[in-house]
C-alpha cells in the first residue's frame, strides 16, 4: 500500500470527518436545491459550491497536521513528497466537480465556444485558489483544528457578504487574470510545500486533532496548554498573593476558604483571557445595538464564553482539603457569581448605549441606513438564563465536550429563530414567565449539581 | 487495653463501570501505621480501590469508611489527614510550581513549610517552571510534594514513581522511610516497580479482578514461599527431590534450584542432608512472589 493511499484512508475511517461529510452534503443539497427551484437567478448563485471547498482546504490541512506534527512524521520516508500529492488528488477532482455548474451559465455558450471554455478553466482555477486558502490557513493557523467549530458559519456569512457574486463575477468577466492568479498562487504553493525547513517546523508542534473534541482530557489539557502559553507572558503575582492570603486566611471548616480557592484559577483564566473577553462583548453589544431584533441571540454569547473559561471545582481531581459538601457549595457560588458577573458587565454595556444612541450617527451602508439603538434592559436578564442552561449541559456532558455545543445548539437556534422570524410571535415572554423559565433553570442546574457533588463519583473516565 | 480502629475499612465493596466489574465485595481493614503494597494487574481494580478510599467513587453497594468517617462523607477535617497522588497526575498546568505549592498550601493549615524546602531541594524541583512544561518525572515529583506536605496521617500513592529517574525514586523512598519512622503514619503504594515498593512495605495486598486475593503481611508471605539452592555435596542430585511443595524446579547434574510452597527452613535443611546436599534458603523477591500468588490465583 502507497503513502498516498495510507494518508487518504484517513479521510473514510474516521468517524469525525464522516459527520463533516453529512454536514457538508446537507449544506450542498440546500444550495444546489435553491439553485433548482429558485427562478429569480440572484448573482452569485454559480459560484455558491465555491464556499464549500474552503471547508474542504481546511479539513485536508489539518488531517494532514496531525500526522506532520507528530515527532516521527520527519523520519516517515516519503512523506514529504506525498503531501503535495493528496493535496491535488484531493483538490483536483473536486475543483473540476464545483465548477461544472458554470457549463450551465447563462448565455455564456452563446458568445463563442472558446470563451465557454476559457471561463470553465476560470471556474476551475477559482475552486482551486478557494481550496488553497482553505489549505494556506489550516496549515498556518497555530489552533486551524478549533477553526473546523465555526465552518458551518460560513454557509450563512459567505452569501451575507456578497463574497461570491464578487467571485462569480471575476470567473465570468474576468477569466484570464483569475487563470493568471492560479498559476502563480499554485506555483508558490508547489514550492511552499516542497521545503524541508516546512515540515522540520512542524514536525513534534502542539496540535489539537479533530479526535480530542471528543475527549474530556484532552480538551483539558489543550485549554491548560495555551492558558500556560498566555499565562507564562501575563502572570500577575498580584492575583497570586491575593488567593493565597484570601484561602490561607479561612479555617478549613469555613466555605469562603473554597469558594475563593475555587475562584482563583477561574480568576487567573480570565486574567489571561480578558482582552478577548471584552471584545466580544463590545462586538456583541454593538451587533445587538444595531440589530435589536438579535439581541437576545448575541447577547447570550458572553455568558456562554465566560462559563467556557471557567471550571468548576465539583470534579476536580486535586483532592484538596474540601469534601463532597464543600464542592458543591463552592461550585453553586461560582455559577451564582459569575451570573452577577456577567449581569454586571451586560448592564454596564446596556446603560452605555443609552447615552450612545443619541451621540452616534446613523451610518449609511449600500443604501441601508443603520442606526444604533439603546439595548432593552431586560438583556441583563439573558446571562441568569445561559449561564444554568450551559452549565447544565457541561456537567451532564462532562466527558464528551463535544457535546456541549451539539446540545447548546437547538438552544440557540431557537432563540435565533424567535427573535427573527414569525416564530417568535408564538413564543412572547412575558416578565412573568422569564422569571419562570429563570427559576426552573437554575433549580435544576443546582439540583444537578447538588446530585452529582452528593451521590456521584467525582471522577469518571 | 482497647483495640484500635482500622483507618481503612471496607464492607463488601463492589463497583462497576457498565460490564466491567472492578470492585467485587472487597472486605478490607487497614490498622494505623501500616505500609502497604497494593499489586496486581492493570485492570485489576487498585485504582478504583484508592479512589473509593479517598471518596471520589461511591460504591454500588457496601461501605468504605476512611479515617473513622463515612468516604462519601469526608470533610475538610478528615481530607486535611489524607494525602493522595493520582496514576493521571492531573495538576493545574498553567501555574508555576510554586504557585501551586501555595494554592495547595493555602488550603492545609498544618503545611510543613521546612519539609517542602527540603523536598523541593532534594528533589531539585524548580518552583519558577510552569507546571504544564515539566516531564512526566517532573510532575510525579511535584505531586508527590504536594501529596506529602502536609505530613497526612494516611498516604495514598497510587504509581507515585512511575515516571521517576532511578535517583529521584532512591531519593522517593528514603523520604518514604522517613515519614515511616514518625509513627502513625499509613501508606498505601499502588505501583508495577515492585523492587522498589518491597523496600518499604510491611504488608501486602494482591487484587485480582476486583477481588483481594492476598491481604497479610509481608514476612508472612515471604515465609510462604522459598527459593532453595541445592547443591550435591558428594557426586551428582538423586533424580528425584524429596520436597514437598515444589512449584518451580531447574536443575542440572550439580545443583538445583527450587521453588517451595510453605516449607520451614528447618524442614528443608533436613530433607537436603537427607540426600547429601547443601540446601542455601534465599527469600523471594517481591516480584516473584507476586507472580507466583498471582499465578495460584
Amino acid at each position: 500500500m502507497s503513502v498516498l493511499t495510507v494518508n487518504l484512508r484517513q479521510f473514510y475511517q474516521r468517524w469525525v470527518v464522516l459527520l463533516i461529510y453529512g454536514g457538508v452534503i446537507l449544506v450542498t443539497s440546500f444550495i444546489v436545491a435553491e439553485g433548482l427551484f429558485d427562478s429569480r437567478r440572484q448573482e452569485g448563485a454559480f459560484a455558491g459550491l465555491l464556499i464549500l471547498i474552503f471547508p474542504l482546504g481546511v479539513l485536508v490541512a489539518i488531517m494532514q497536521m496531525e500526522v506532520l506534527s507528530k515527532p516521527l512524521s520527519c523520519c516517515l520516508p516519503g512523506h514529504h513528497g506525498v503531501l503535495r500529492r493528496l493535496v491535488l488528488v484531493i483538490g483536483l477532482p473536486v475543483a473540476v466537480l464545483f465548477s461544472l455548474p458554470f457549463m450551465g451559465y447563462p448565455g455564456l455558450f452563446h458568445t463563442s465556444p472558446a470563451w465557454w471554455a476559457l471561463v470553465l478553466c476560470s471556474a476551475f482555477c477559482a475552486n482551486l485558489l478557494v481550496y488553497m486558502a482553505g489549505l494556506v490557513l489550516g496549515f498556518t493557523m497555530r489552533n486551524a483544528t478549533a477553526f473546523v467549530a465555526f465552518l458551518p458559519s460560513l454557509a450563512v456569512l459567505a452569501p451575507m457578504s456578497g463574497v461570491h457574486a464578487v467571485i462569480e463575477r471575476l470567473i465570468v468577466r474576468h477569466p484570464v487574470a483569475v487563470l493568471s492568479l492560479t498559476a502563480v498562487t499554485v506555483g508558490a504553493g508547489w514550492w511552499w510545500l516542497s521545503r524541508p525547513a516546512w515540515f522540520h517546523r512542524r514536525c513534534g508542534q502542539y496540535w489539537t486533532e479533530l479526535f480530542s473534541f471528543w475527549d474530556r482530557r484532552q480538551i483539558e489539557r489543550h485549554r491548560q496548554f495555551y492558558a500556560a502559553r498566555r499565562f507564562a507572558k501575563l502572570a500577575n503575582p498580584a492575583i497570586d498573593h491575593f488567593f493565597e492570603r484570601a484561602v490561607g486566611r479561612h479555617r478549613p471548616s469555613d466555605l469562603r476558604k473554597y469558594v475563593l480557592g475555587a475562584l482563583y484559577p477561574v480568576c487567573i483564566m480570565m486574567a489571561v483571557q480578558w482582552k478577548g473577553v471584552v471584545f466580544i462583548t463590545l462586538l456583541a453589544v454593538i451587533w445587538a445595538c444595531y440589530s435589536p431584533s438579535v439581541a437576545p441571540f448575541v447577547i447570550a454569547v458572553v455568558p456562554l464564553m465566560i462559563a467556557g473559561v471557567v471550571e468548576l471545582p465539583l470534579r476536580s481531581v486535586l483532592l484538596v482539603a474540601g469534601g463532597r459538601r464543600e464542592r458543591f457549595l463552592a461550585s453553586a457560588a461560582m455559577i451564582v457569581g459569575l451570573g452577577v458577573a456577567a449581569m454586571l458587565v451586560i448592564g454596564a454595556a446596556v446603560a452605555l448605549t443609552r447615552p450612545l444612541a443619541s451621540l452616534v450617527p446613523d451610518i449609511q451602508v449600500k443604501g441601508v441606513t443603520l442606526r444604533l439603538q439603546p439595548i432593552r434592559f431586560t438583556m441583563v436578564l439573558v446571562p441568569l438564563a445561559v449561564l444554568p442552561l450551559m452549565n447544565l449541559v457541561r456537567i451532564l456532558f462532562y466527558r464528551h465536550p463535544v457535546l456541549w455545543g451539539l446540545a447548546m445548539m437547538p438552544v440557540f437556534l431557537f432563540v435565533f429563530m424567535s427573535s427573527t422570524t414569525p416564530l417568535g410571535r408564538l413564543v412572547t415572554l412575558t416578565p412573568a414567565t422569564a422569571v419562570a423559565v429563570i427559576v426552573v433553570l437554575w433549580g435544576l442546574c443546582l439540583a444537578t449539581i447538588h446530585r452529582i457533588a452528593m451521590r456521584s463519583d467525582l471522577v469518571r473516565e | 487495653m482497647s483495640e484500635i480502629s482500622p483507618i481503612i475499612e471496607l464492607n463488601e465493596v463492589s463497583k462497576a463501570f457498565g460490564r466491567t466489574q472492578a470492585l467485587d465485595g472487597v472486605e478490607l481493614a487497614v490498622q494505623p501505621g501500616r505500609i502497604i503494597g497494593l499489586l496486581g494487574a492493570n485492570g485489576a481494580g487498585k485504582s478504583t480501590l484508592l479512589r473509593a478510599i479517598v471518596g471520589l467513587y461511591l460504591p454500588d453497594s457496601g461501605r468504605v469508611t476512611t479515617v473513622g468517617c463515612n468516604a462519601r462523607d469526608l470533610g475538610p477535617q478528615e481530607l486535611a489527614r489524607i494525602g493522595y497522588v493520582h496514576q493521571e497526575g492531573e495538576l493545574l498546568n498553567w501555574m508555576t510550581v510554586g504557585q501551586l505549592i501555595r494554592y495547595v498550601a493555602a488550603y492545609y493549615p498544618n503545611w510543613n513549610e521546612d519539609l517542602e524546602r527540603r523536598y523541593v531541594a532534594d528533589f531539585d524541583v524548580n518552583r519558577s517552571a510552569r507546571v504544564g512544561s515539566l516531564s512526566p518525572g517532573e510532575r510525579q515529583k511535584v505531586a508527590i510534594l504536594i501529596a506529602i506536605g502536609f505530613e497526612p496521617d494516611l498516604l495514598i500513592l497510587d504509581e507515585p514513581a512511575s515516571a521517576l529517574d532511578p535517583i529521584a525514586r532512591a531519593r522517593f523512598l528514603d523520604l518514604l522511610l522517613e515519614l515511616i519512622q514518625t509513627e502513625g503514619h499509613t501508606i498505601i503504594i499502588s505501583s508495577h516497580i515492585l523492587s522498589d515498593v518491597e523496600k518499604v512495605i510491611d504488608h501486602v495486598i494482591i487484587m485480582d479482578r476486583g477481588r483481594i486475593v492476598r491481604d497479610g503481611s509481608f514476612d508472612d508471605l515471604r515465609e510462604d514461599y522459598a527459593r532453595v539452592r541445592l547443591t550435591a555435596l558428594h557426586g551428582p542430585l538423586p533424580a528425584t527431590l524429596p520436597f514437598a511443595g515444589v512449584l518451580d524446579c531447574r536443575r542440572n547434574e550439580a545443583e538445583a534450584v527450587l521453588t517451595l510452597r510453605r516449607q520451614s527452613p528447618q524442614a528443608i535443611e533436613d530433607q537436603a542432608r537427607a540426600i547429601d546436599c547443601k540446601a542455601d534458603i534465599q527469600p523471594l523477591p517481591l516480584e516473584d512472589l507476586y507472580r507466583l500468588v498471582a499465578g495460584e490465583k
